[in-house]
Protein backbone atom coordinates (compact mmCIF):
# COMPACT_ATOMS: atom_id res chain seq x y z
CA UNK A 1 0.00 0.00 0.00
CA UNK A 2 2.68 2.51 1.07
CA UNK A 3 6.38 2.02 0.35
CA UNK A 4 8.84 4.61 1.54
CA UNK A 5 12.45 4.15 0.48
CA UNK A 6 15.37 6.23 1.78
CA UNK A 7 13.14 9.25 1.97
CA UNK A 8 14.52 12.51 3.29
CA UNK A 9 12.57 15.65 3.87
CA UNK A 10 13.42 19.01 5.33
CA UNK A 11 12.05 22.51 5.53
CA UNK A 12 15.58 23.76 6.24
CA UNK A 13 18.37 21.48 5.09
CA UNK A 14 20.30 21.87 8.34
CA UNK A 15 17.49 20.35 10.40
CA UNK A 16 16.09 17.38 8.55
CA UNK A 17 12.63 16.13 9.48
CA UNK A 18 13.28 12.72 7.90
CA UNK A 19 16.65 11.32 6.96
CA UNK A 20 16.72 8.19 4.78
CA UNK A 21 13.44 6.93 6.14
CA UNK A 22 12.45 3.47 4.92
CA UNK A 23 9.21 1.75 5.87
CA UNK A 24 6.22 -0.13 4.53
CA UNK A 25 2.58 0.22 5.53
CA UNK A 26 0.07 -2.46 4.57
CA UNK A 27 -3.64 -2.47 3.78
CA UNK A 28 -6.21 -3.91 6.18
CA UNK A 29 -4.77 -2.13 9.19
CA UNK A 30 -5.41 0.89 11.35
CA UNK A 31 -2.04 2.44 12.04
CA UNK A 32 -1.55 4.64 15.08
CA UNK A 33 1.05 7.28 14.33
CA UNK A 34 2.65 8.56 17.51
CA UNK A 35 5.53 10.86 18.27
CA UNK A 36 6.64 13.82 20.29
CA UNK A 37 5.69 17.34 19.21
CA UNK A 38 7.61 18.43 16.14
CA UNK A 39 8.94 15.03 15.04
CA UNK A 40 7.04 15.30 11.77
CA UNK A 41 3.79 13.35 12.14
CA UNK A 42 1.80 15.90 10.16
CA UNK A 43 4.64 16.27 7.63
CA UNK A 44 4.63 12.47 7.22
CA UNK A 45 0.89 12.48 6.48
CA UNK A 46 1.21 15.45 4.12
CA UNK A 47 3.95 13.71 2.13
CA UNK A 48 1.74 10.64 1.76
CA UNK A 49 -1.14 12.90 0.68
CA UNK A 50 1.04 14.57 -1.98
CA UNK A 51 0.89 17.99 -0.36
CA UNK A 52 4.65 17.93 0.30
CA UNK A 53 7.29 16.27 -1.87
CA UNK A 54 10.22 14.20 -0.55
CA UNK A 55 13.54 15.97 -1.11
CA UNK A 56 15.34 12.69 -1.79
CA UNK A 57 14.27 9.05 -1.93
CA UNK A 58 10.82 7.83 -2.88
CA UNK A 59 7.36 7.55 -1.42
CA UNK A 60 4.91 5.37 -3.31
CA UNK A 61 1.28 5.09 -2.30
CA UNK A 62 -0.85 2.48 -4.07
CA UNK A 63 1.79 2.51 -6.86
CA UNK A 64 1.30 6.25 -7.34
CA UNK A 65 3.79 9.02 -6.68
CA UNK A 66 1.68 11.24 -4.41
CA UNK A 67 3.39 14.49 -5.50
CA UNK A 68 2.04 14.07 -9.03
CA UNK A 69 -1.47 14.46 -7.60
CA UNK A 70 -3.11 12.39 -10.29
CA UNK A 71 -6.90 12.18 -10.02
CA UNK A 72 -6.76 8.39 -9.77
CA UNK A 73 -4.61 8.76 -6.66
CA UNK A 74 -6.55 11.65 -5.15
CA UNK A 75 -9.83 9.77 -5.51
CA UNK A 76 -8.40 6.85 -3.48
CA UNK A 77 -7.20 8.93 -0.58
CA UNK A 78 -8.87 11.21 1.95
CA UNK A 79 -6.74 13.41 4.18
CA UNK A 80 -8.42 15.08 7.12
CA UNK A 81 -5.99 17.56 8.69
CA UNK A 82 -6.11 18.64 12.32
CA UNK A 83 -7.06 22.15 11.31
CA UNK A 84 -9.22 22.56 8.26
CA UNK A 85 -11.29 25.08 6.39
CA UNK A 86 -14.92 24.38 5.78
CA UNK A 87 -17.24 25.50 3.06
CA UNK A 88 -20.02 28.02 3.65
CA UNK A 89 -22.44 25.36 2.45
CA UNK A 90 -24.76 23.18 4.49
CA UNK A 91 -22.93 20.01 5.53
CA UNK A 92 -25.20 17.79 3.42
CA UNK A 93 -24.83 20.00 0.35
CA UNK A 94 -21.06 19.98 0.75
CA UNK A 95 -21.09 16.16 0.91
CA UNK A 96 -23.28 16.07 -2.21
CA UNK A 97 -20.81 18.33 -4.05
CA UNK A 98 -17.55 16.73 -2.96
CA UNK A 99 -18.71 13.10 -2.69
CA UNK A 100 -19.07 12.45 -6.44
CA UNK A 101 -15.33 13.11 -6.89
CA UNK A 102 -14.81 9.82 -5.01
CA UNK A 103 -16.02 6.75 -6.95
CA UNK A 104 -16.97 4.78 -3.81
CA UNK A 105 -18.75 7.60 -2.02
CA UNK A 106 -22.11 6.62 -0.55
CA UNK A 107 -24.43 9.37 0.50
CA UNK A 108 -26.60 7.06 2.61
CA UNK A 109 -23.55 5.96 4.55
CA UNK A 110 -22.64 9.62 5.09
CA UNK A 111 -26.15 10.42 6.31
CA UNK A 112 -26.06 7.44 8.66
CA UNK A 113 -22.70 8.49 10.10
CA UNK A 114 -23.93 12.06 10.60
CA UNK A 115 -26.90 10.65 12.46
CA UNK A 116 -24.67 8.43 14.56
CA UNK A 117 -22.54 11.46 15.50
CA UNK A 118 -25.67 13.50 16.14
CA UNK A 119 -24.78 16.25 13.65
CA UNK A 120 -27.48 18.15 11.79
CA UNK A 121 -26.51 18.03 8.13
CA UNK A 122 -28.94 20.83 7.36
CA UNK A 123 -26.74 23.27 9.24
CA UNK A 124 -24.09 25.37 7.51
CA UNK A 125 -20.61 24.01 8.13
CA UNK A 126 -19.02 27.35 9.07
CA UNK A 127 -21.72 27.95 11.66
CA UNK A 128 -20.99 24.67 13.47
CA UNK A 129 -18.77 24.31 16.52
CA UNK A 130 -15.28 22.87 15.95
CA UNK A 131 -16.36 19.47 17.27
CA UNK A 132 -19.42 19.37 15.03
CA UNK A 133 -17.38 20.39 12.01
CA UNK A 134 -14.92 17.63 12.80
CA UNK A 135 -17.68 15.05 13.10
CA UNK A 136 -19.19 16.16 9.79
CA UNK A 137 -15.79 15.91 8.09
CA UNK A 138 -15.10 12.50 9.65
CA UNK A 139 -18.48 11.30 8.35
CA UNK A 140 -17.62 12.56 4.87
CA UNK A 141 -14.12 11.05 5.04
CA UNK A 142 -15.47 7.62 5.98
CA UNK A 143 -18.32 7.72 3.48
CA UNK A 144 -15.87 8.39 0.63
CA UNK A 145 -14.65 4.82 1.23
CA UNK A 146 -11.15 5.57 0.00
CA UNK A 147 -8.42 2.95 0.14
CA UNK A 148 -6.24 5.23 2.22
CA UNK A 149 -7.59 7.41 5.00
CA UNK A 150 -5.24 9.82 6.74
CA UNK A 151 -6.58 11.33 9.95
CA UNK A 152 -4.54 13.93 11.81
CA UNK A 153 -5.58 14.22 15.47
CA UNK A 154 -9.17 13.19 14.70
CA UNK A 155 -10.32 13.03 18.31
CA UNK A 156 -9.16 16.56 19.18
CA UNK A 157 -12.25 18.59 19.88
CA UNK A 158 -14.58 15.60 20.16
CA UNK A 159 -16.62 15.15 23.33
CA UNK A 160 -16.49 11.83 25.23
CA UNK A 161 -19.56 10.19 23.60
CA UNK A 162 -18.32 11.26 20.17
CA UNK A 163 -14.96 9.62 20.83
CA UNK A 164 -16.81 6.37 21.47
CA UNK A 165 -18.76 6.79 18.24
CA UNK A 166 -15.51 7.60 16.43
CA UNK A 167 -13.88 4.37 17.59
CA UNK A 168 -16.97 2.40 16.57
CA UNK A 169 -17.33 3.88 13.09
CA UNK A 170 -13.62 3.66 12.28
CA UNK A 171 -13.49 0.04 13.43
CA UNK A 172 -16.51 -0.66 11.25
CA UNK A 173 -15.00 1.11 8.24
CA UNK A 174 -11.78 -0.89 8.35
CA UNK A 175 -11.53 -3.77 5.89
CA UNK A 176 -8.81 -5.78 4.16
CA UNK A 177 -8.38 -3.27 1.33
CA UNK A 178 -8.23 -0.13 3.39
CA UNK A 179 -5.37 1.42 5.25
CA UNK A 180 -6.24 3.93 7.93
CA UNK A 181 -3.48 6.03 9.48
CA UNK A 182 -4.35 8.01 12.58
CA UNK A 183 -1.90 10.51 13.97
CA UNK A 184 -2.66 11.26 17.59
CA UNK A 185 -1.48 12.44 20.97
CA UNK A 186 -4.68 11.19 22.57
CA UNK A 187 -3.50 7.58 22.78
CA UNK A 188 -6.07 6.62 25.40
CA UNK A 189 -8.87 7.56 22.99
CA UNK A 190 -7.65 5.02 20.48
CA UNK A 191 -6.02 2.38 22.67
CA UNK A 192 -8.15 -0.51 21.42
CA UNK A 193 -8.46 0.71 17.88
CA UNK A 194 -4.95 1.15 16.53
CA UNK A 195 -2.78 -1.77 15.50
CA UNK A 196 0.06 -1.60 14.41
CA UNK A 197 1.70 1.24 16.25
CA UNK A 198 4.21 3.54 14.57
CA UNK A 199 6.36 5.79 16.72
CA UNK A 200 8.25 8.50 14.92
CA UNK A 201 11.35 10.12 16.31
CA UNK A 202 13.34 12.97 14.85
CA UNK A 203 14.60 11.93 11.41
CA UNK A 204 13.32 8.36 11.48
CA UNK A 205 10.95 5.65 12.68
CA UNK A 206 11.56 4.34 16.16
CA UNK A 207 8.95 1.61 16.05
CA UNK A 208 6.60 0.11 13.46
CA UNK A 209 5.16 -2.99 15.01
CA UNK A 210 1.88 -4.82 15.52
CA UNK A 211 0.46 -5.01 19.05
CA UNK A 212 1.16 -8.74 19.00
CA UNK A 213 4.78 -8.12 18.04
CA UNK A 214 5.12 -5.59 20.85
CA UNK A 215 3.68 -7.89 23.51
CA UNK A 216 5.99 -10.68 22.42
CA UNK A 217 8.94 -8.52 23.41
CA UNK A 218 7.51 -6.31 26.13
CA UNK A 219 5.31 -6.86 29.14
CA UNK A 220 3.04 -4.20 30.61
CA UNK A 221 1.80 -4.44 34.17
CA UNK A 222 0.90 -2.55 37.30
CA UNK A 223 3.07 -3.57 40.25
CA UNK A 224 3.60 -2.36 43.78
CA UNK A 225 7.39 -2.18 43.40
CA UNK A 226 9.37 -1.23 40.34
CA UNK A 227 11.46 -4.20 39.15
CA UNK A 228 15.16 -3.70 38.45
CA UNK A 229 14.81 -4.55 34.73
CA UNK A 230 12.01 -2.02 34.15
CA UNK A 231 12.44 -0.09 30.92
CA UNK A 232 10.03 2.51 32.12
CA UNK A 233 7.80 3.07 35.12
CA UNK A 234 5.41 5.69 36.36
CA UNK A 235 3.17 5.92 39.38
CA UNK A 236 -0.48 5.19 38.75
CA UNK A 237 -3.57 4.00 40.61
CA UNK A 238 -2.70 0.78 42.47
CA UNK A 239 1.09 1.07 42.23
CA UNK A 240 3.44 1.60 39.31
CA UNK A 241 2.78 1.06 35.64
CA UNK A 242 5.87 -0.68 34.29
CA UNK A 243 7.25 -1.87 31.00
CA UNK A 244 9.71 -4.74 31.23
CA UNK A 245 11.27 -7.07 28.62
CA UNK A 246 8.98 -10.06 28.10
CA UNK A 247 11.27 -12.91 29.11
CA UNK A 248 8.64 -15.47 30.07
CA UNK A 249 6.45 -15.20 26.95
CA UNK A 250 3.43 -14.15 28.97
CA UNK A 251 1.01 -11.94 27.08
CA UNK A 252 -0.08 -8.61 28.48
CA UNK A 253 -2.31 -5.75 27.37
CA UNK A 254 -0.41 -2.89 25.72
CA UNK A 255 -0.61 0.40 27.48
CA UNK A 256 0.24 2.76 24.62
CA UNK A 257 1.15 5.66 26.88
CA UNK A 258 3.64 3.49 28.77
CA UNK A 259 4.92 2.06 25.50
CA UNK A 260 5.48 5.50 24.08
CA UNK A 261 7.32 6.76 27.16
CA UNK A 262 9.38 3.57 27.30
CA UNK A 263 10.32 3.97 23.64
CA UNK A 264 11.37 7.58 24.12
CA UNK A 265 13.45 6.64 27.20
CA UNK A 266 15.12 3.64 25.49
CA UNK A 267 15.53 4.69 21.87
CA UNK A 268 18.58 2.58 21.15
CA UNK A 269 17.14 -0.61 22.67
CA UNK A 270 13.82 -0.16 20.88
CA UNK A 271 15.58 0.43 17.59
CA UNK A 272 17.57 -2.77 18.15
CA UNK A 273 14.52 -4.85 19.16
CA UNK A 274 11.97 -3.67 16.66
CA UNK A 275 13.89 -2.74 13.48
CA UNK B 1 -9.42 6.40 -15.52
CA UNK B 2 -8.04 9.22 -17.64
CA UNK B 3 -5.44 10.84 -15.40
CA UNK B 4 -5.03 14.01 -17.49
CA UNK B 5 -8.41 15.22 -18.66
CA UNK B 6 -12.02 14.27 -18.12
CA UNK B 7 -14.78 16.68 -19.09
CA UNK B 8 -17.08 15.54 -16.27
CA UNK B 9 -14.38 16.14 -13.66
CA UNK B 10 -13.62 19.53 -15.16
CA UNK B 11 -17.30 20.43 -15.01
CA UNK B 12 -17.39 19.41 -11.32
CA UNK B 13 -14.30 21.50 -10.52
CA UNK B 14 -15.74 24.54 -12.32
CA UNK B 15 -19.13 24.08 -10.61
CA UNK B 16 -17.50 23.69 -7.17
CA UNK B 17 -15.33 26.78 -7.70
CA UNK B 18 -18.16 28.88 -9.11
CA UNK B 19 -20.17 28.10 -6.01
CA UNK B 20 -17.21 28.95 -3.78
CA UNK B 21 -16.67 32.26 -5.62
CA UNK B 22 -20.30 33.30 -5.64
CA UNK B 23 -19.62 35.98 -3.01
CA UNK B 24 -16.95 37.60 -5.19
CA UNK B 25 -19.27 37.60 -8.18
CA UNK B 26 -22.00 39.12 -6.05
CA UNK B 27 -19.43 41.72 -4.96
CA UNK B 28 -18.91 42.75 -8.60
CA UNK B 29 -22.68 43.27 -9.00
CA UNK B 30 -22.91 45.24 -5.75
CA UNK B 31 -19.84 47.24 -6.75
CA UNK B 32 -21.44 48.17 -10.09
CA UNK B 33 -24.73 49.07 -8.38
CA UNK B 34 -22.91 51.17 -5.77
CA UNK B 35 -20.92 52.88 -8.51
CA UNK B 36 -24.07 53.70 -10.46
CA UNK B 37 -25.91 54.89 -7.35
CA UNK B 38 -23.03 57.10 -6.20
CA UNK B 39 -22.68 58.59 -9.68
CA UNK B 40 -26.36 59.46 -9.77
CA UNK B 41 -26.34 60.93 -6.26
CA UNK B 42 -23.07 62.90 -6.64
CA UNK B 43 -22.85 63.88 -10.31
CA UNK B 44 -26.51 63.67 -11.31
CA UNK B 45 -25.32 63.64 -14.90
CA UNK B 46 -25.09 59.96 -15.70
CA UNK B 47 -23.17 56.81 -14.89
CA UNK B 48 -19.95 57.51 -16.80
CA UNK B 49 -19.57 53.86 -17.84
CA UNK B 50 -16.14 54.72 -19.23
CA UNK B 51 -14.85 55.27 -15.70
CA UNK B 52 -16.53 52.03 -14.63
CA UNK B 53 -14.71 50.26 -17.47
CA UNK B 54 -11.40 51.41 -15.97
CA UNK B 55 -12.35 50.07 -12.55
CA UNK B 56 -13.65 46.89 -14.16
CA UNK B 57 -10.35 46.33 -15.96
CA UNK B 58 -8.58 46.72 -12.63
CA UNK B 59 -10.90 44.09 -11.11
CA UNK B 60 -10.23 41.74 -14.04
CA UNK B 61 -6.47 42.15 -13.61
CA UNK B 62 -6.51 41.45 -9.87
CA UNK B 63 -9.11 38.65 -10.06
CA UNK B 64 -6.52 35.82 -9.61
CA UNK B 65 -5.42 37.40 -6.31
CA UNK B 66 -9.01 37.76 -5.16
CA UNK B 67 -10.38 34.37 -6.19
CA UNK B 68 -7.37 32.13 -5.61
CA UNK B 69 -5.59 33.91 -2.77
CA UNK B 70 -5.72 30.86 -0.46
CA UNK B 71 -4.98 28.22 -3.05
CA UNK B 72 -1.66 27.21 -1.46
CA UNK B 73 -2.44 28.17 2.11
CA UNK B 74 -1.29 25.43 4.48
CA UNK B 75 -4.77 25.04 5.94
CA UNK B 76 -7.16 26.77 3.55
CA UNK B 77 -5.60 25.26 0.45
CA UNK B 78 -5.85 21.58 1.43
CA UNK B 79 -9.39 21.05 0.09
CA UNK B 80 -8.41 22.53 -3.28
CA UNK B 81 -5.21 20.55 -3.67
CA UNK B 82 -6.75 17.27 -2.49
CA UNK B 83 -9.76 17.57 -4.80
CA UNK B 84 -9.59 14.53 -7.11
CA UNK B 85 -8.98 16.32 -10.39
CA UNK B 86 -5.86 16.59 -12.53
CA UNK B 87 -3.56 19.61 -12.47
CA UNK B 88 -4.67 20.36 -16.04
CA UNK B 89 -8.35 20.36 -15.06
CA UNK B 90 -7.64 22.58 -12.06
CA UNK B 91 -5.62 24.94 -14.23
CA UNK B 92 -8.32 25.10 -16.94
CA UNK B 93 -10.87 25.91 -14.22
CA UNK B 94 -8.49 28.58 -12.87
CA UNK B 95 -8.06 30.02 -16.38
CA UNK B 96 -11.79 29.83 -17.12
CA UNK B 97 -12.77 31.73 -13.96
CA UNK B 98 -10.20 34.50 -14.53
CA UNK B 99 -10.17 34.85 -18.29
CA UNK B 100 -13.78 34.06 -19.15
CA UNK B 101 -16.13 34.35 -16.16
CA UNK B 102 -14.80 37.50 -14.48
CA UNK B 103 -14.41 39.56 -17.71
CA UNK B 104 -17.84 38.33 -18.82
CA UNK B 105 -19.47 39.49 -15.58
CA UNK B 106 -17.65 42.85 -15.65
CA UNK B 107 -18.48 43.26 -19.35
CA UNK B 108 -22.14 42.48 -18.80
CA UNK B 109 -22.35 44.95 -15.92
CA UNK B 110 -20.67 47.57 -18.11
CA UNK B 111 -23.22 46.98 -20.88
CA UNK B 112 -26.05 47.19 -18.36
CA UNK B 113 -24.69 50.55 -17.19
CA UNK B 114 -24.58 51.77 -20.79
CA UNK B 115 -28.17 50.57 -21.25
CA UNK B 116 -29.30 52.42 -18.15
CA UNK B 117 -27.38 55.50 -19.28
CA UNK B 118 -29.29 55.38 -22.56
CA UNK B 119 -32.72 54.85 -21.02
CA UNK B 120 -32.35 57.30 -18.12
CA UNK B 121 -30.22 60.05 -19.67
CA UNK B 122 -30.75 59.46 -23.35
CA UNK B 123 -27.03 59.10 -24.09
CA UNK B 124 -26.28 56.40 -26.67
CA UNK B 125 -23.43 53.94 -26.35
CA UNK B 126 -20.27 55.87 -27.11
CA UNK B 127 -17.10 53.84 -27.33
CA UNK B 128 -14.09 55.49 -28.90
CA UNK B 129 -12.20 52.31 -29.60
CA UNK B 130 -11.64 51.01 -33.08
CA UNK B 131 -12.06 47.33 -33.96
CA UNK B 132 -8.31 46.77 -34.26
CA UNK B 133 -7.61 48.46 -30.97
CA UNK B 134 -9.98 46.05 -29.21
CA UNK B 135 -7.64 43.11 -29.69
CA UNK B 136 -4.67 45.17 -28.47
CA UNK B 137 -6.60 46.22 -25.38
CA UNK B 138 -7.82 42.67 -24.75
CA UNK B 139 -4.36 41.16 -25.15
CA UNK B 140 -2.95 43.94 -22.96
CA UNK B 141 -5.46 43.31 -20.16
CA UNK B 142 -5.04 39.53 -20.33
CA UNK B 143 -1.26 39.97 -20.48
CA UNK B 144 -1.19 41.98 -17.26
CA UNK B 145 -3.71 39.58 -15.72
CA UNK B 146 -1.35 36.76 -16.75
CA UNK B 147 1.31 38.28 -14.50
CA UNK B 148 -1.21 38.22 -11.65
CA UNK B 149 -2.00 34.57 -12.49
CA UNK B 150 1.67 33.60 -12.28
CA UNK B 151 2.05 35.60 -9.05
CA UNK B 152 -0.99 33.91 -7.50
CA UNK B 153 0.37 30.43 -8.23
CA UNK B 154 4.00 31.28 -7.39
CA UNK B 155 3.77 32.88 -3.98
CA UNK B 156 2.14 31.42 -0.92
CA UNK B 157 1.68 34.64 1.08
CA UNK B 158 1.51 38.37 0.26
CA UNK B 159 0.95 37.36 -3.34
CA UNK B 160 0.21 40.78 -4.85
CA UNK B 161 2.99 42.51 -2.95
CA UNK B 162 5.55 39.90 -3.98
CA UNK B 163 4.31 40.00 -7.58
CA UNK B 164 4.79 43.78 -7.68
CA UNK B 165 8.23 43.31 -6.10
CA UNK B 166 9.15 40.68 -8.70
CA UNK B 167 8.02 42.98 -11.56
CA UNK B 168 10.10 45.82 -10.10
CA UNK B 169 13.18 43.60 -9.73
CA UNK B 170 12.76 42.24 -13.28
CA UNK B 171 12.38 45.74 -14.69
CA UNK B 172 15.45 47.04 -12.90
CA UNK B 173 17.41 43.94 -13.99
CA UNK B 174 16.36 44.26 -17.64
CA UNK B 175 17.16 47.97 -17.58
CA UNK B 176 20.62 47.28 -16.18
CA UNK B 177 21.27 44.44 -18.63
CA UNK B 178 20.06 46.65 -21.50
CA UNK B 179 22.37 49.47 -20.47
CA UNK B 180 25.26 47.07 -20.06
CA UNK B 181 24.68 45.62 -23.55
CA UNK B 182 24.45 49.10 -25.01
CA UNK B 183 27.87 50.04 -23.63
CA UNK B 184 29.48 46.65 -24.16
CA UNK B 185 28.51 46.15 -27.79
CA UNK B 186 27.92 49.73 -28.75
CA UNK B 187 24.31 48.91 -29.68
CA UNK B 188 23.40 52.59 -29.76
CA UNK B 189 25.51 53.23 -32.84
CA UNK B 190 24.23 49.95 -34.31
CA UNK B 191 20.63 51.18 -34.00
CA UNK B 192 21.61 54.57 -35.46
CA UNK B 193 23.23 52.75 -38.37
CA UNK B 194 20.08 50.71 -38.97
CA UNK B 195 17.99 53.87 -38.82
CA UNK B 196 20.38 55.58 -41.23
CA UNK B 197 20.10 52.64 -43.60
CA UNK B 198 16.33 53.19 -43.40
CA UNK B 199 15.71 49.70 -42.05
CA UNK B 200 13.44 51.15 -39.36
CA UNK B 201 11.43 53.66 -41.38
CA UNK B 202 8.71 54.37 -38.80
CA UNK B 203 7.00 53.03 -35.71
CA UNK B 204 4.95 50.52 -37.71
CA UNK B 205 8.05 48.82 -39.09
CA UNK B 206 8.68 45.07 -39.17
CA UNK B 207 10.77 45.31 -36.00
CA UNK B 208 7.93 46.83 -34.00
CA UNK B 209 5.53 44.23 -35.43
CA UNK B 210 7.98 41.47 -34.55
CA UNK B 211 8.35 42.77 -30.98
CA UNK B 212 4.55 43.00 -30.73
CA UNK B 213 4.10 39.38 -31.83
CA UNK B 214 6.74 38.17 -29.38
CA UNK B 215 5.15 40.26 -26.60
CA UNK B 216 1.70 38.86 -27.42
CA UNK B 217 3.01 35.31 -27.28
CA UNK B 218 4.66 35.94 -23.92
CA UNK B 219 1.78 38.09 -22.62
CA UNK B 220 -0.49 36.26 -21.96
CA UNK B 221 0.15 32.81 -23.53
CA UNK B 222 3.61 32.31 -22.08
CA UNK B 223 2.45 33.46 -18.67
CA UNK B 224 -0.51 31.06 -18.78
CA UNK B 225 1.91 28.23 -19.49
CA UNK B 226 4.16 29.30 -16.61
CA UNK B 227 1.14 29.46 -14.28
CA UNK B 228 0.25 25.87 -15.23
CA UNK B 229 3.72 24.64 -14.23
CA UNK B 230 3.59 26.69 -11.03
CA UNK B 231 0.30 25.01 -10.10
CA UNK B 232 1.95 21.60 -10.44
CA UNK B 233 5.00 22.31 -8.33
CA UNK B 234 3.45 24.06 -5.33
CA UNK B 235 3.69 22.39 -1.94
CA UNK B 236 1.65 23.21 1.11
Amino acid sequence: MIAIENMSFWYKEKSKVFDSLTMKLEPGKIYGLLGENGVGKTTFLRIMAGLLFPKTGTCEVMDYTPGKRLPGFLSKIFYLPEEFMVSHQKADDYARNVGPFYPKFEYNQYAMLMQEFGVDGDKKLHEMSFGQKKKAMISLALACNTELLLLDEPTNGLDIPSKTVFRRVVARAADDNKCIIISTHQVRDLEFLIDPIVILERNNVLLNQSVEGITQKLKFSVVSEVPANALYSEPMMGGFGVVVPNTDGEESKVNIELLFNAAIANRARFAEWFN
Amino acid sequence: MNETFNIQRLYRVVATETFAFRRYYLFYVIFAAAYAASDILINRTGFHPGVFAGLGIFLIIISPFMLYNDVFHKIKGVNYTMLPASNLEKWIAFWFQNVIVVPLIIGLLWLILWGLEYFLFGRPIDIHIGKEEWSTYLIGILGIQGIAMVGTLSFRRLKWLKTLGAIFVLQVASLLIGRLLMYQFDLKSFIIEIQAANLIPDSSSWLIDYIKIVAYIIFPFGLWLVSFFKLQEQEL
